[in-house]
């Protein structure tokens, strides 16, 4: 569920039922480098790798590196949710939200 | 100000409290850590308790440390309560109470952890998120009761240290660890996926030894072809054991405990150490376990 490039590499791959191998041969790129991509997330990735492995994959590089639902200015300034916020989904913050709006009375 | 308190001294306090009011009894463990947050804070920090310990179906999300909305008092934990296993959402409560006891006031707005947190333990961790990590496994797994279910000088079983993890309510990984840091014996956990190894722990007597991996800022390690990380198709019921010569793992036999973890998707591999190196040197000694603790007590008393 989680957005990161290597998260979706690694489930179209395997939804293709490709082993590393396999797409690495696939794209010209070592098994280690598409390894890396899947767990590591590198900082710069290779536009150019990332183009062909996006084509192997039937996908788009905008969609790769898409890091999810923009977070737009009205919840950015909610300090309490701006942490790591683009990697949870909208439902997961609404309920949240209203968890801490009602704060059960537990205390 | 106990605002300066280290991990390890919030956990002391806290264990030697909860050995006063349980003693040995069975209910010592697992830490029942929401009633522990909520009573706790509550005589400590009166005016700024955890007033909210509350868990929810909640994907993409592990848990976070909230301050409570304008009109009530404290803190609240929120917890994804759907984490398939137990043992990470007690982990997971810990380390938001970890963050309370610690941080709070140094993140006035609260603190949000996002998920592998475990996974990725000892890579690219901001210091705040391993200093929560260290609060909760000090917390959850005190190394005078964890002492006397493995003793410092045996050697367990992957299944031994699953028995601790249920004992303390922590994932296997998370119990490793802890053995990890307390053992006597050169041992390495190592997780792996896909043939690379995502990361690794060694025992202090593995790394001072030379026995590790480093994994940070490195291209990736394969695990070696001859190992059961690398051949699954060996393990029965996604477990197995083997003995590897001195060409696998290190440059010296190993003993490989492994479990291929479906749930998450890797591989765990315990190796098992020789008590000690023989070097040309100490070849001759006569009792090996004598000439490495000397070793040891001479490089850490040095200096």
């Amino acid at each position: 569920m989680q957005n990161t490039l290597g998260e979706k590499l690694r489930r179209l791959r395997k939804d293709k039922g490709y082993t590393l191998d396999k797409l690495a041969e696939l794209t010209e790129s070592s098994k280690s480098y598409i390894w890396e991509l899947e767990n590591k997330n590198p900082p710069r990735p290779s536009a150019e790798k990332l183009a062909k492995i996006a084509e192997k994959l039937d996908t788009t590089i905008e969609f790769l590196l898409d890091e999810g639902e923009g977070v737009s200015e009205e919840e950015a300034t909610d300090a309490q949710f701006y942490r790591q916020y683009r990697k949870m989904d909208s439902s997961t913050k609404e309920k949240i939200r209203r968890m801490v709006k009602l704060w059960g009375d537990d205390a | 100000m106990t605002e300066n308190f280290s991990p390890q001294r919030w956990a002391n306090t806290l264990t030697l409290l909860l050995n006063s009011v349980h003693g040995a009894a069975a209910e010592r463990f697992p830490v029942k850590v929401p009633d522990l947050a909520k009573e706790y804070s509550r005589h400590r920090f009166p005016d700024d308790p955890v007033s909210l310990v509350a868990g929810d179906t909640l994907p993409t999300f592990d848990g976070a440390l909230y301050k409570a909305p304008p009109g009530k008092k404290g803190w609240g934990i929120i917890y994804n309560k759907a984490i398939a296993s137990p043992g990470r959402i007690n982990f997971t409560i810990a380390h938001e109470f970890g963050h309370y006891l610690l941080h709070r006031l140094r993140f006035p707005d609260g603190l949000e952890c996002g998920q592998q947190d475990m996974i990725r333990w000892d890579s690219e961790y901001r210091q705040i998120e391993a200093q929560a990590n260290e609060f909760a496994s000090s917390v959850l797994m005190p190394l005078d009761d964890f002492r006397r279910q493995i003793d410092a000088k045996a050697k367990p079983t992957l299944g031994d240290l699953g028995g601790c993890a249920e004992r303390y309510g922590v994932s296997l990984v998370a119990a490793t660890l802890r053995w990890l840091q307390y053992t006597e014996r050169r041992s390495v956990m190592v997780v792996s996926r896909d043939g690379f190894i995502l990361w690794a722990r060694s025992s202090t007597a593995a790394l001072r030894t030379g026995a590790y991996f480093k994994t940070v800022g490195r291209p990736p390690i394969p695990v070696p072809v001859a190992s059961l990380a690398a051949q699954p198709e060996l393990m029965e019921k996604s477990r197995g054991q083997m003995a590897h010569d001195d060409d696998v793992w290190f440059a010296e036999p190993c003993e490989e405990i492994a479990l291929a973890s479906d749930q998450y998707d890797f591989t765990i591999s315990l190796l098992h150490l020789e008590r000690v190196i023989r070097t040309s040197r100490f070849d001759e000694a006569e009792d090996d376990e004598d000439t490495f603790d000397l070793m040891t007590r001479r490089r850490t008393s040095g200096n």
